[in-house]
This record gives C-alpha cells, sequence and structure tokens, in this order.
C-alpha cells in the first residue's frame, strides 16, 4: 500500500491522493492541486525551488490528516508535496479529501492546505527575473 | 574511570533553506561538556555566523521532529534542527 502522505522529488500524480482516500462510504471528494504561476507579487517567475526537512515534514502531514480525520466527520485525507526544481506550471502540492458528504470533504481540504502551508517545514526560493527569495523570509 | 566520556554530548545540527545558505552547510555534529538550552545552543550556533543570526529571530528549532521553545533542553544523541519560516504549497 502506498502512503497517503508524501514528499516527492517525482512529478505528483492527485490520483494517487485520489486513491487513497476514496472508499464506498464516502460520497464527498474534493482535491486541491497547488501549481506554480508565471507571476508573483508582479515579478515575473523563472522557477521554484523547494526544499523539505523530509522525515519532520512527513510526520507533519501525517498529523494534519490525523487532525482533519478527528475534527471532520468521516474524513480521510491524503496529502503528496513535491520538492526540488519546479517549472511554471509544475505541481507543487495536491490533497485529496473524501467524507460522506461534501461540507466536511470541502472543510478538511481547506484545513489540510492551509495547516501544511502553516506548520510543514517545506520552504520555496522563488527565482524571478528580478533575483531569488526564500518565501517568507524576505530577501 | 569513564566520566568525562560519559558527560560528552553530541549533537547532530540540521541547517535548512535559508538557515542552510547563511551557515554554510546543512548538516553537523557538534559536542557539548553538558546539556543545553535551545536558546544557549543557537546562540552558540550563531556565534561568527553574522548572517545567520541576522535571521535568528525568525527561526524556530526543532527537536527530534518535533518544535521545541528556547527553554527545552538539548540531551545527547537529539537531532536539533533550525527551521525558518516554512513555505510550502
Amino acid at each position: 500500500m502506498t502512503p497517503a502522505f508524501w514528499i516527492s522529488e517525482e512529478p505528483l500524480l492527485l490520483a494517487r491522493a485520489i486513491d487513497a482516500v476514496s472508499d464506498e462510504a464516502r460520497g464527498g471528494l474534493v482535491t486541491f492541486t497547488g501549481v506554480v504561476r508565471r507571476q508573483s507579487r508582479g515579478k515575473e517567475v523563472v522557477r521554484l525551488e523547494y526544499e523539505a526537512y523530509v522525515a519532520m515534514a512527513e510526520r507533519s502531514l501525517r498529523a494534519i490528516g490525523a487532525a482533519a480525520e478527528a475534527a471532520f466527520p468521516d474524513a480521510k485525507i491524503a496529502i503528496g508535496h513535491r520538492i526540488g526544481v519546479l517549472a511554471i506550471g509544475e505541481i507543487a502540492v495536491v490533497i485529496a479529501a473524501a467524507a460522506a458528504h461534501r461540507a466536511p470533504a470541502f472543510e478538511a481540504c481547506r484545513f489540510a492546505i492551509e495547516e501544511l502551508k502553516r506548520s510543514v517545514p517545506i520552504w520555496k526560493k522563488e527565482i524571478t527575473t528580478d533575483g531569488e527569495e526564500w518565501i517568507g523570509l524576505g530577501p | 574511570m569513564f566520566c568525562r566520556a560519559d558527560k560528552l554530548v553530541t549533537i547532530k545540527i540540521l541547517y535548512f533553506a535559508a538557515a542552510r545558505e547563511r551557515a554554510g552547510l546543512d548538516v553537523e555534529t557538534i559536542e557539548l561538556d553538558a546539556p543545553l538550552h535551545v536558546d544557549a545552543l543557537v546562540t552558540r550556533l550563531c556565534e561568527a555566523r553574522p548572517r545567520l543570526a541576522a535571521i535568528r529571530g525568525a527561526l524556530r528549532v526543532a527537536r527530534n521532529l518535533e518544535f521545541v521553545t528556547g527553554e527545552t533542553e538539548v540531551a545527547d544523541g537529539d537531532e536539533i534542527a533550525l527551521i525558518p519560516p516554512v513555505s510550502g504549497g
């Protein structure tokens, strides 16, 4: 069985996250896909470089999944995050949230991405035509 | 007597993202004569590294894969990570 929470240097497949949460008891399935934008804060993005503290990040993702499953009725979550060099249009993060009904599925998916951005030890360096910057820290 | 050797505290330090670039390394092993609080450890790691010291206020610390406060004591065998503001997603 493939893990439902993973960090990978390989391109992400949303289908893997969907497969990890789908079953006959869950009639609502919500997914989130985070994609590298061309523009960021008025600058032209050349590429993003993602780095993770992999052991802690995977553990943090599992903790987010457990918290979501405790907070939202019947919810089940899967999260994959890419690391390495990403070009514009590439997928940085995939999340699938399934629940018996749509409301907890939407809420669990939103919860998962917000918690990921707040607490999981993953970093992105934005390389633009103007220079480079670790996002969150400043130049 | 083995007392001296027994007192040595060996800690692995991991530097990530901006902390890695500013420290100029991604991992190091250090030895302490005695256990130390996280705050004191970070002070020591920032010594002679002004570029790392400049972002000290933004750093969080993880001990054995969990965020800890500055008052936490580090112990022999710990893996300590300097965590700049995270920006996944």
